[in-house]
């Protein structure tokens, strides 16, 4: 799990266009200056293409935080293997 | 010149925002420059257009990218009967119409993407192949009337997305739900290849691209040490696996038959490689078609900068293929401007490697970069032969003529292309566009191209000049200058202002100027004026007064009659 928000925290630093040490688990879109609707949607496609998972349109808006997607990634590859 | 960091805009109706920062960021890394790339709210860049208020219109974007694709036109599972098609036909014209108009209201470089289908359709294998009317047929057809108005437009290219989307695959660049999400145009997976491919129209715009081949021997144009193994223990040959040689040395030649010269570093003695490469019954490759080697011990980035210096040509002009990762890493750090690409351990699979490299790319090619190669062997055996005679009499022993003459319509490519990518001759480093040229036409100026032909059978248009003449004062102003570098030493640029002198008196002028802007390469051409007569009025202008025979014809060059205009591809 740990790696897996490690490895989200680098990839939303460069989508939203801030410093990975502003971010943790906890941030959420009301905490994030870059986090938007465009930057969701490229911080989604960027996590498909990295672990290799497919979200569904209703997974979006349970995207409330880090941990939230984080939490999804790991769900969704536990359920691939 | 294009600016240091060129502005593009993104023209569509689909939304571009989310892939345009990979976009950037991969093609800033291609250029070596940052590059400033935007899409204005997306949908509404023809009302944008059409208001002469707006910031689209006011900002002065380097380049504009129509990006319209397929899905804009002709939706997924419609069924095309003769209506529905004529209403896309209709559809599709007015985006042409709105390219037009635009064409004649903004200046920099248009490029338009071509259409392929990337959302799944229905198409039976008829309809794919296009013997039925049907999506395929439809969109083949838009693509030849979209090549056709880049053909009529100036400084207009058309971005073949079709070939990125075909690289990669139609699964691979579809958005898929983002496209339902968010009007996605295409898939992440879309955004490196296709950041590439504008990289390299972007560099060949610039005159970036490379000039020569920089190859390595050993292990590279064939299997083997040959001063180990002597050349009959080289593998180079038709059979496997010494076929794999042979790959690498058919997509050089393909290379230099489009304009890449080629040459050969190698670390060896010399005699022995050069025997290699004549007497190996399997080398595709001979001597005669490298335009110059360093064969030597000494570390191959001063072998390099040697025959760059032969050569005329920067560092910069140069791709270097080695198989050897310890002397590509060299050539890297010695050598930062060198382009030296990664490679695969297989040479066999370096032209995939090297498949779309941005470096490597052309938008077009002309007559002259198709004989380019064959000038710098013709180069080659003018210095070797100059040695033996007077230069006088060696140079009328070449049986050149000359011609400045203004543009013809076959010409003009040529014209703009030396304009576009000259970057060591060329005084005042103003990149003149087609429609640049044009313009100074339509004023009565003059857009003048230089022929040059010998008795080996070259006959290229090697340099050309942009004149401005003022009726009222009288003075005519060479506005720029540009000239193929590997012509000097024929005094060839005091034939060109000795005939663009003739023609200013000719047309009443009292006097001739013109101007040197020092730029970062244009060392060459800097004394141009000064050595022929100009008086230096100071910040770089230059002025002649003119007078019959002001600068003196060489006599090694035959003139072409003034009646012919300049023809030819």
């Amino acid at each position: 799990m740990d790696s897996i928000l490690q490895k989200l925290i680098d990839i939303a630093a460069a989508e939203f266009q801030v410093d990975a040490s502003t971010l943790s688990g906890a941030s959420t879109p009301d905490d994030v200056r870059g986090w938007d609707s465009e930057s969701q949607l490229r911080l989604v496609m960027a996590t498909e293409d990295s672990f290799g998972v497919s979200f569904d349109i209703e997974d979006f808006e349970k995207i409330t935080s880090l941990n939230a997607l984080a939490a999804m990634v790991a769900q969704k590859r536990a359920v691939s293997r | 010149m294009s600016s240091p960091r060129p502005n593009i805009t993104l023209l569509s109706s689909a939304n571009w925002s989310v892939l345009v920062p990979g976009i950037a960021k991969s093609l800033s890394s291609h250029l070596g420059h940052e590059v400033q790339l935007s899409a204005p709210a997306f949908g509404q860049y023809r009302i944008m257009l059409a208001d002469p208020g707006s910031e689209l219109r006011s900002a002065g974007a380097d380049y504009y990218i129509f990006a319209e694709r397929c899905e804009d036109f002709v939706l997924p599972f419609e069924t095309l009967d003769k209506d529905l098609a004529a209403a896309i036909s209709e559809r599709f014209e007015e985006y042409l119409q709105t390219i037009r108009a635009a064409r004649a209201e903004l200046k920099g470089i248009f490029l338009i993407h071509d259409l392929v289908a990337v959302r799944p359709y229905l198409a039976t294998l008829r309809e794919l192949s296009g013997q039925d009317s049907g999506i395929m047929s439809v969109l083949r057809e838009m693509n030849i009337r979209l090549a056709a108005l880049a053909d009529e437009l100036p400084d207009t290219v058309v971005v073949p997305v079709s070939f990125v989307v075909g690289e990669i695959g139609r699964q691979s660049a579809d958005p898929a739900k983002y496209w339902l999400m968010g009007r996605v145009p295409f898939s992440r997976k879309f955004s490196e290849p296709y950041a590439k491919l504008l990289g390299g129209l972007l560099l060949a715009r610039q005159g970036r691209t490379v000039r020569a081949l920089a190859l390595d021997l050993d292990n590279t144009l064939w299997g083997g040490v040959v001063g180990d193994d002597g050349i009959a223990g080289l593998q180079c040959g038709t059979d496997f696996p010494d076929n794999r040689f042979l790959v690498i040395q058919e997509f050089a030649r393909a290379l230099k038959r489009r304009g890449i010269v080629l040459t050969v570093i190698s670390k060896n003695t010399e005699a022995v490689a050069l025997e290699a490469i004549e007497k190996h019954l399997g080398m595709v490759v001979r001597k005669n078609e490298l335009a110059g080697w360093s064969i030597s011990w000494d570390p191959k980035p001063e072998g390099l900068r040697r025959i760059a210096d032969e050569l005329g040509l920067g560092e910069g002009s140069f791709l270097f293929l080695d198989d050897n990762p310890v002397e590509r890493d060299e050539m890297r750090r010695s050598l930062p401007a060198v382009r030296v690409p990664e490679l695969p351990a297989d040479v066999s699979e370096w032209p995939a490697a090297l498949f779309a490299e941005p470096y490597l790319a052309a938008i077009g090619l002309t007559k002259e970069d198709m004989g380019r190669a064959r000038s710098y062997e013709i180069r080659r055996q003018i210095i070797e032969q100059s040695a033996s005679k007077s230069r006088g009499e060696f140079l009328s022993s070449l049986e050149m003529t000359l011609s400045v003459a203004p543009q013809a319509e076959t010409t003009a490519r040529r014209v703009a292309q030396l304009f576009a990518k000259t970057n060591q001759f060329n005084t005042t480093a103003k990149r003149f566009g087609e429609g640049d040229l044009r313009a100074l036409e339509d004023r009565g100026g003059d857009v003048l191209g230089v022929r040059l032909t010998d008795r080996f059978g070259s006959d290229e248009i090697i340099g050309a000049l942009a004149v401005s003449y003022d009726t009222d004062a009288r003075v005519a102003v060479i506005e720029g200058f540009v000239m193929s570098c590997r012509v000097l030493g024929r005094d060839v640029e005091t034939g060109i202002l000795s005939a663009v002198a003739d023609r200013a008196l000719a047309r009443g002028m009292r006097e001739l100027r013109g101007a040197i802007v020092p730029s970062e390469r244009n060392q060459p051409c800097r004394m141009v004026f000064a050595q022929h007569g100009f008086h230096a009025a100071g910040d770089g202008n230059f002025i002649l007064a003119l007078a019959p025979n002001s600068i003196p014809w060489p006599r090694w060059f035959q003139k072409v009659p003034a009646s012919k205009e300049l023809s030819g591809q």
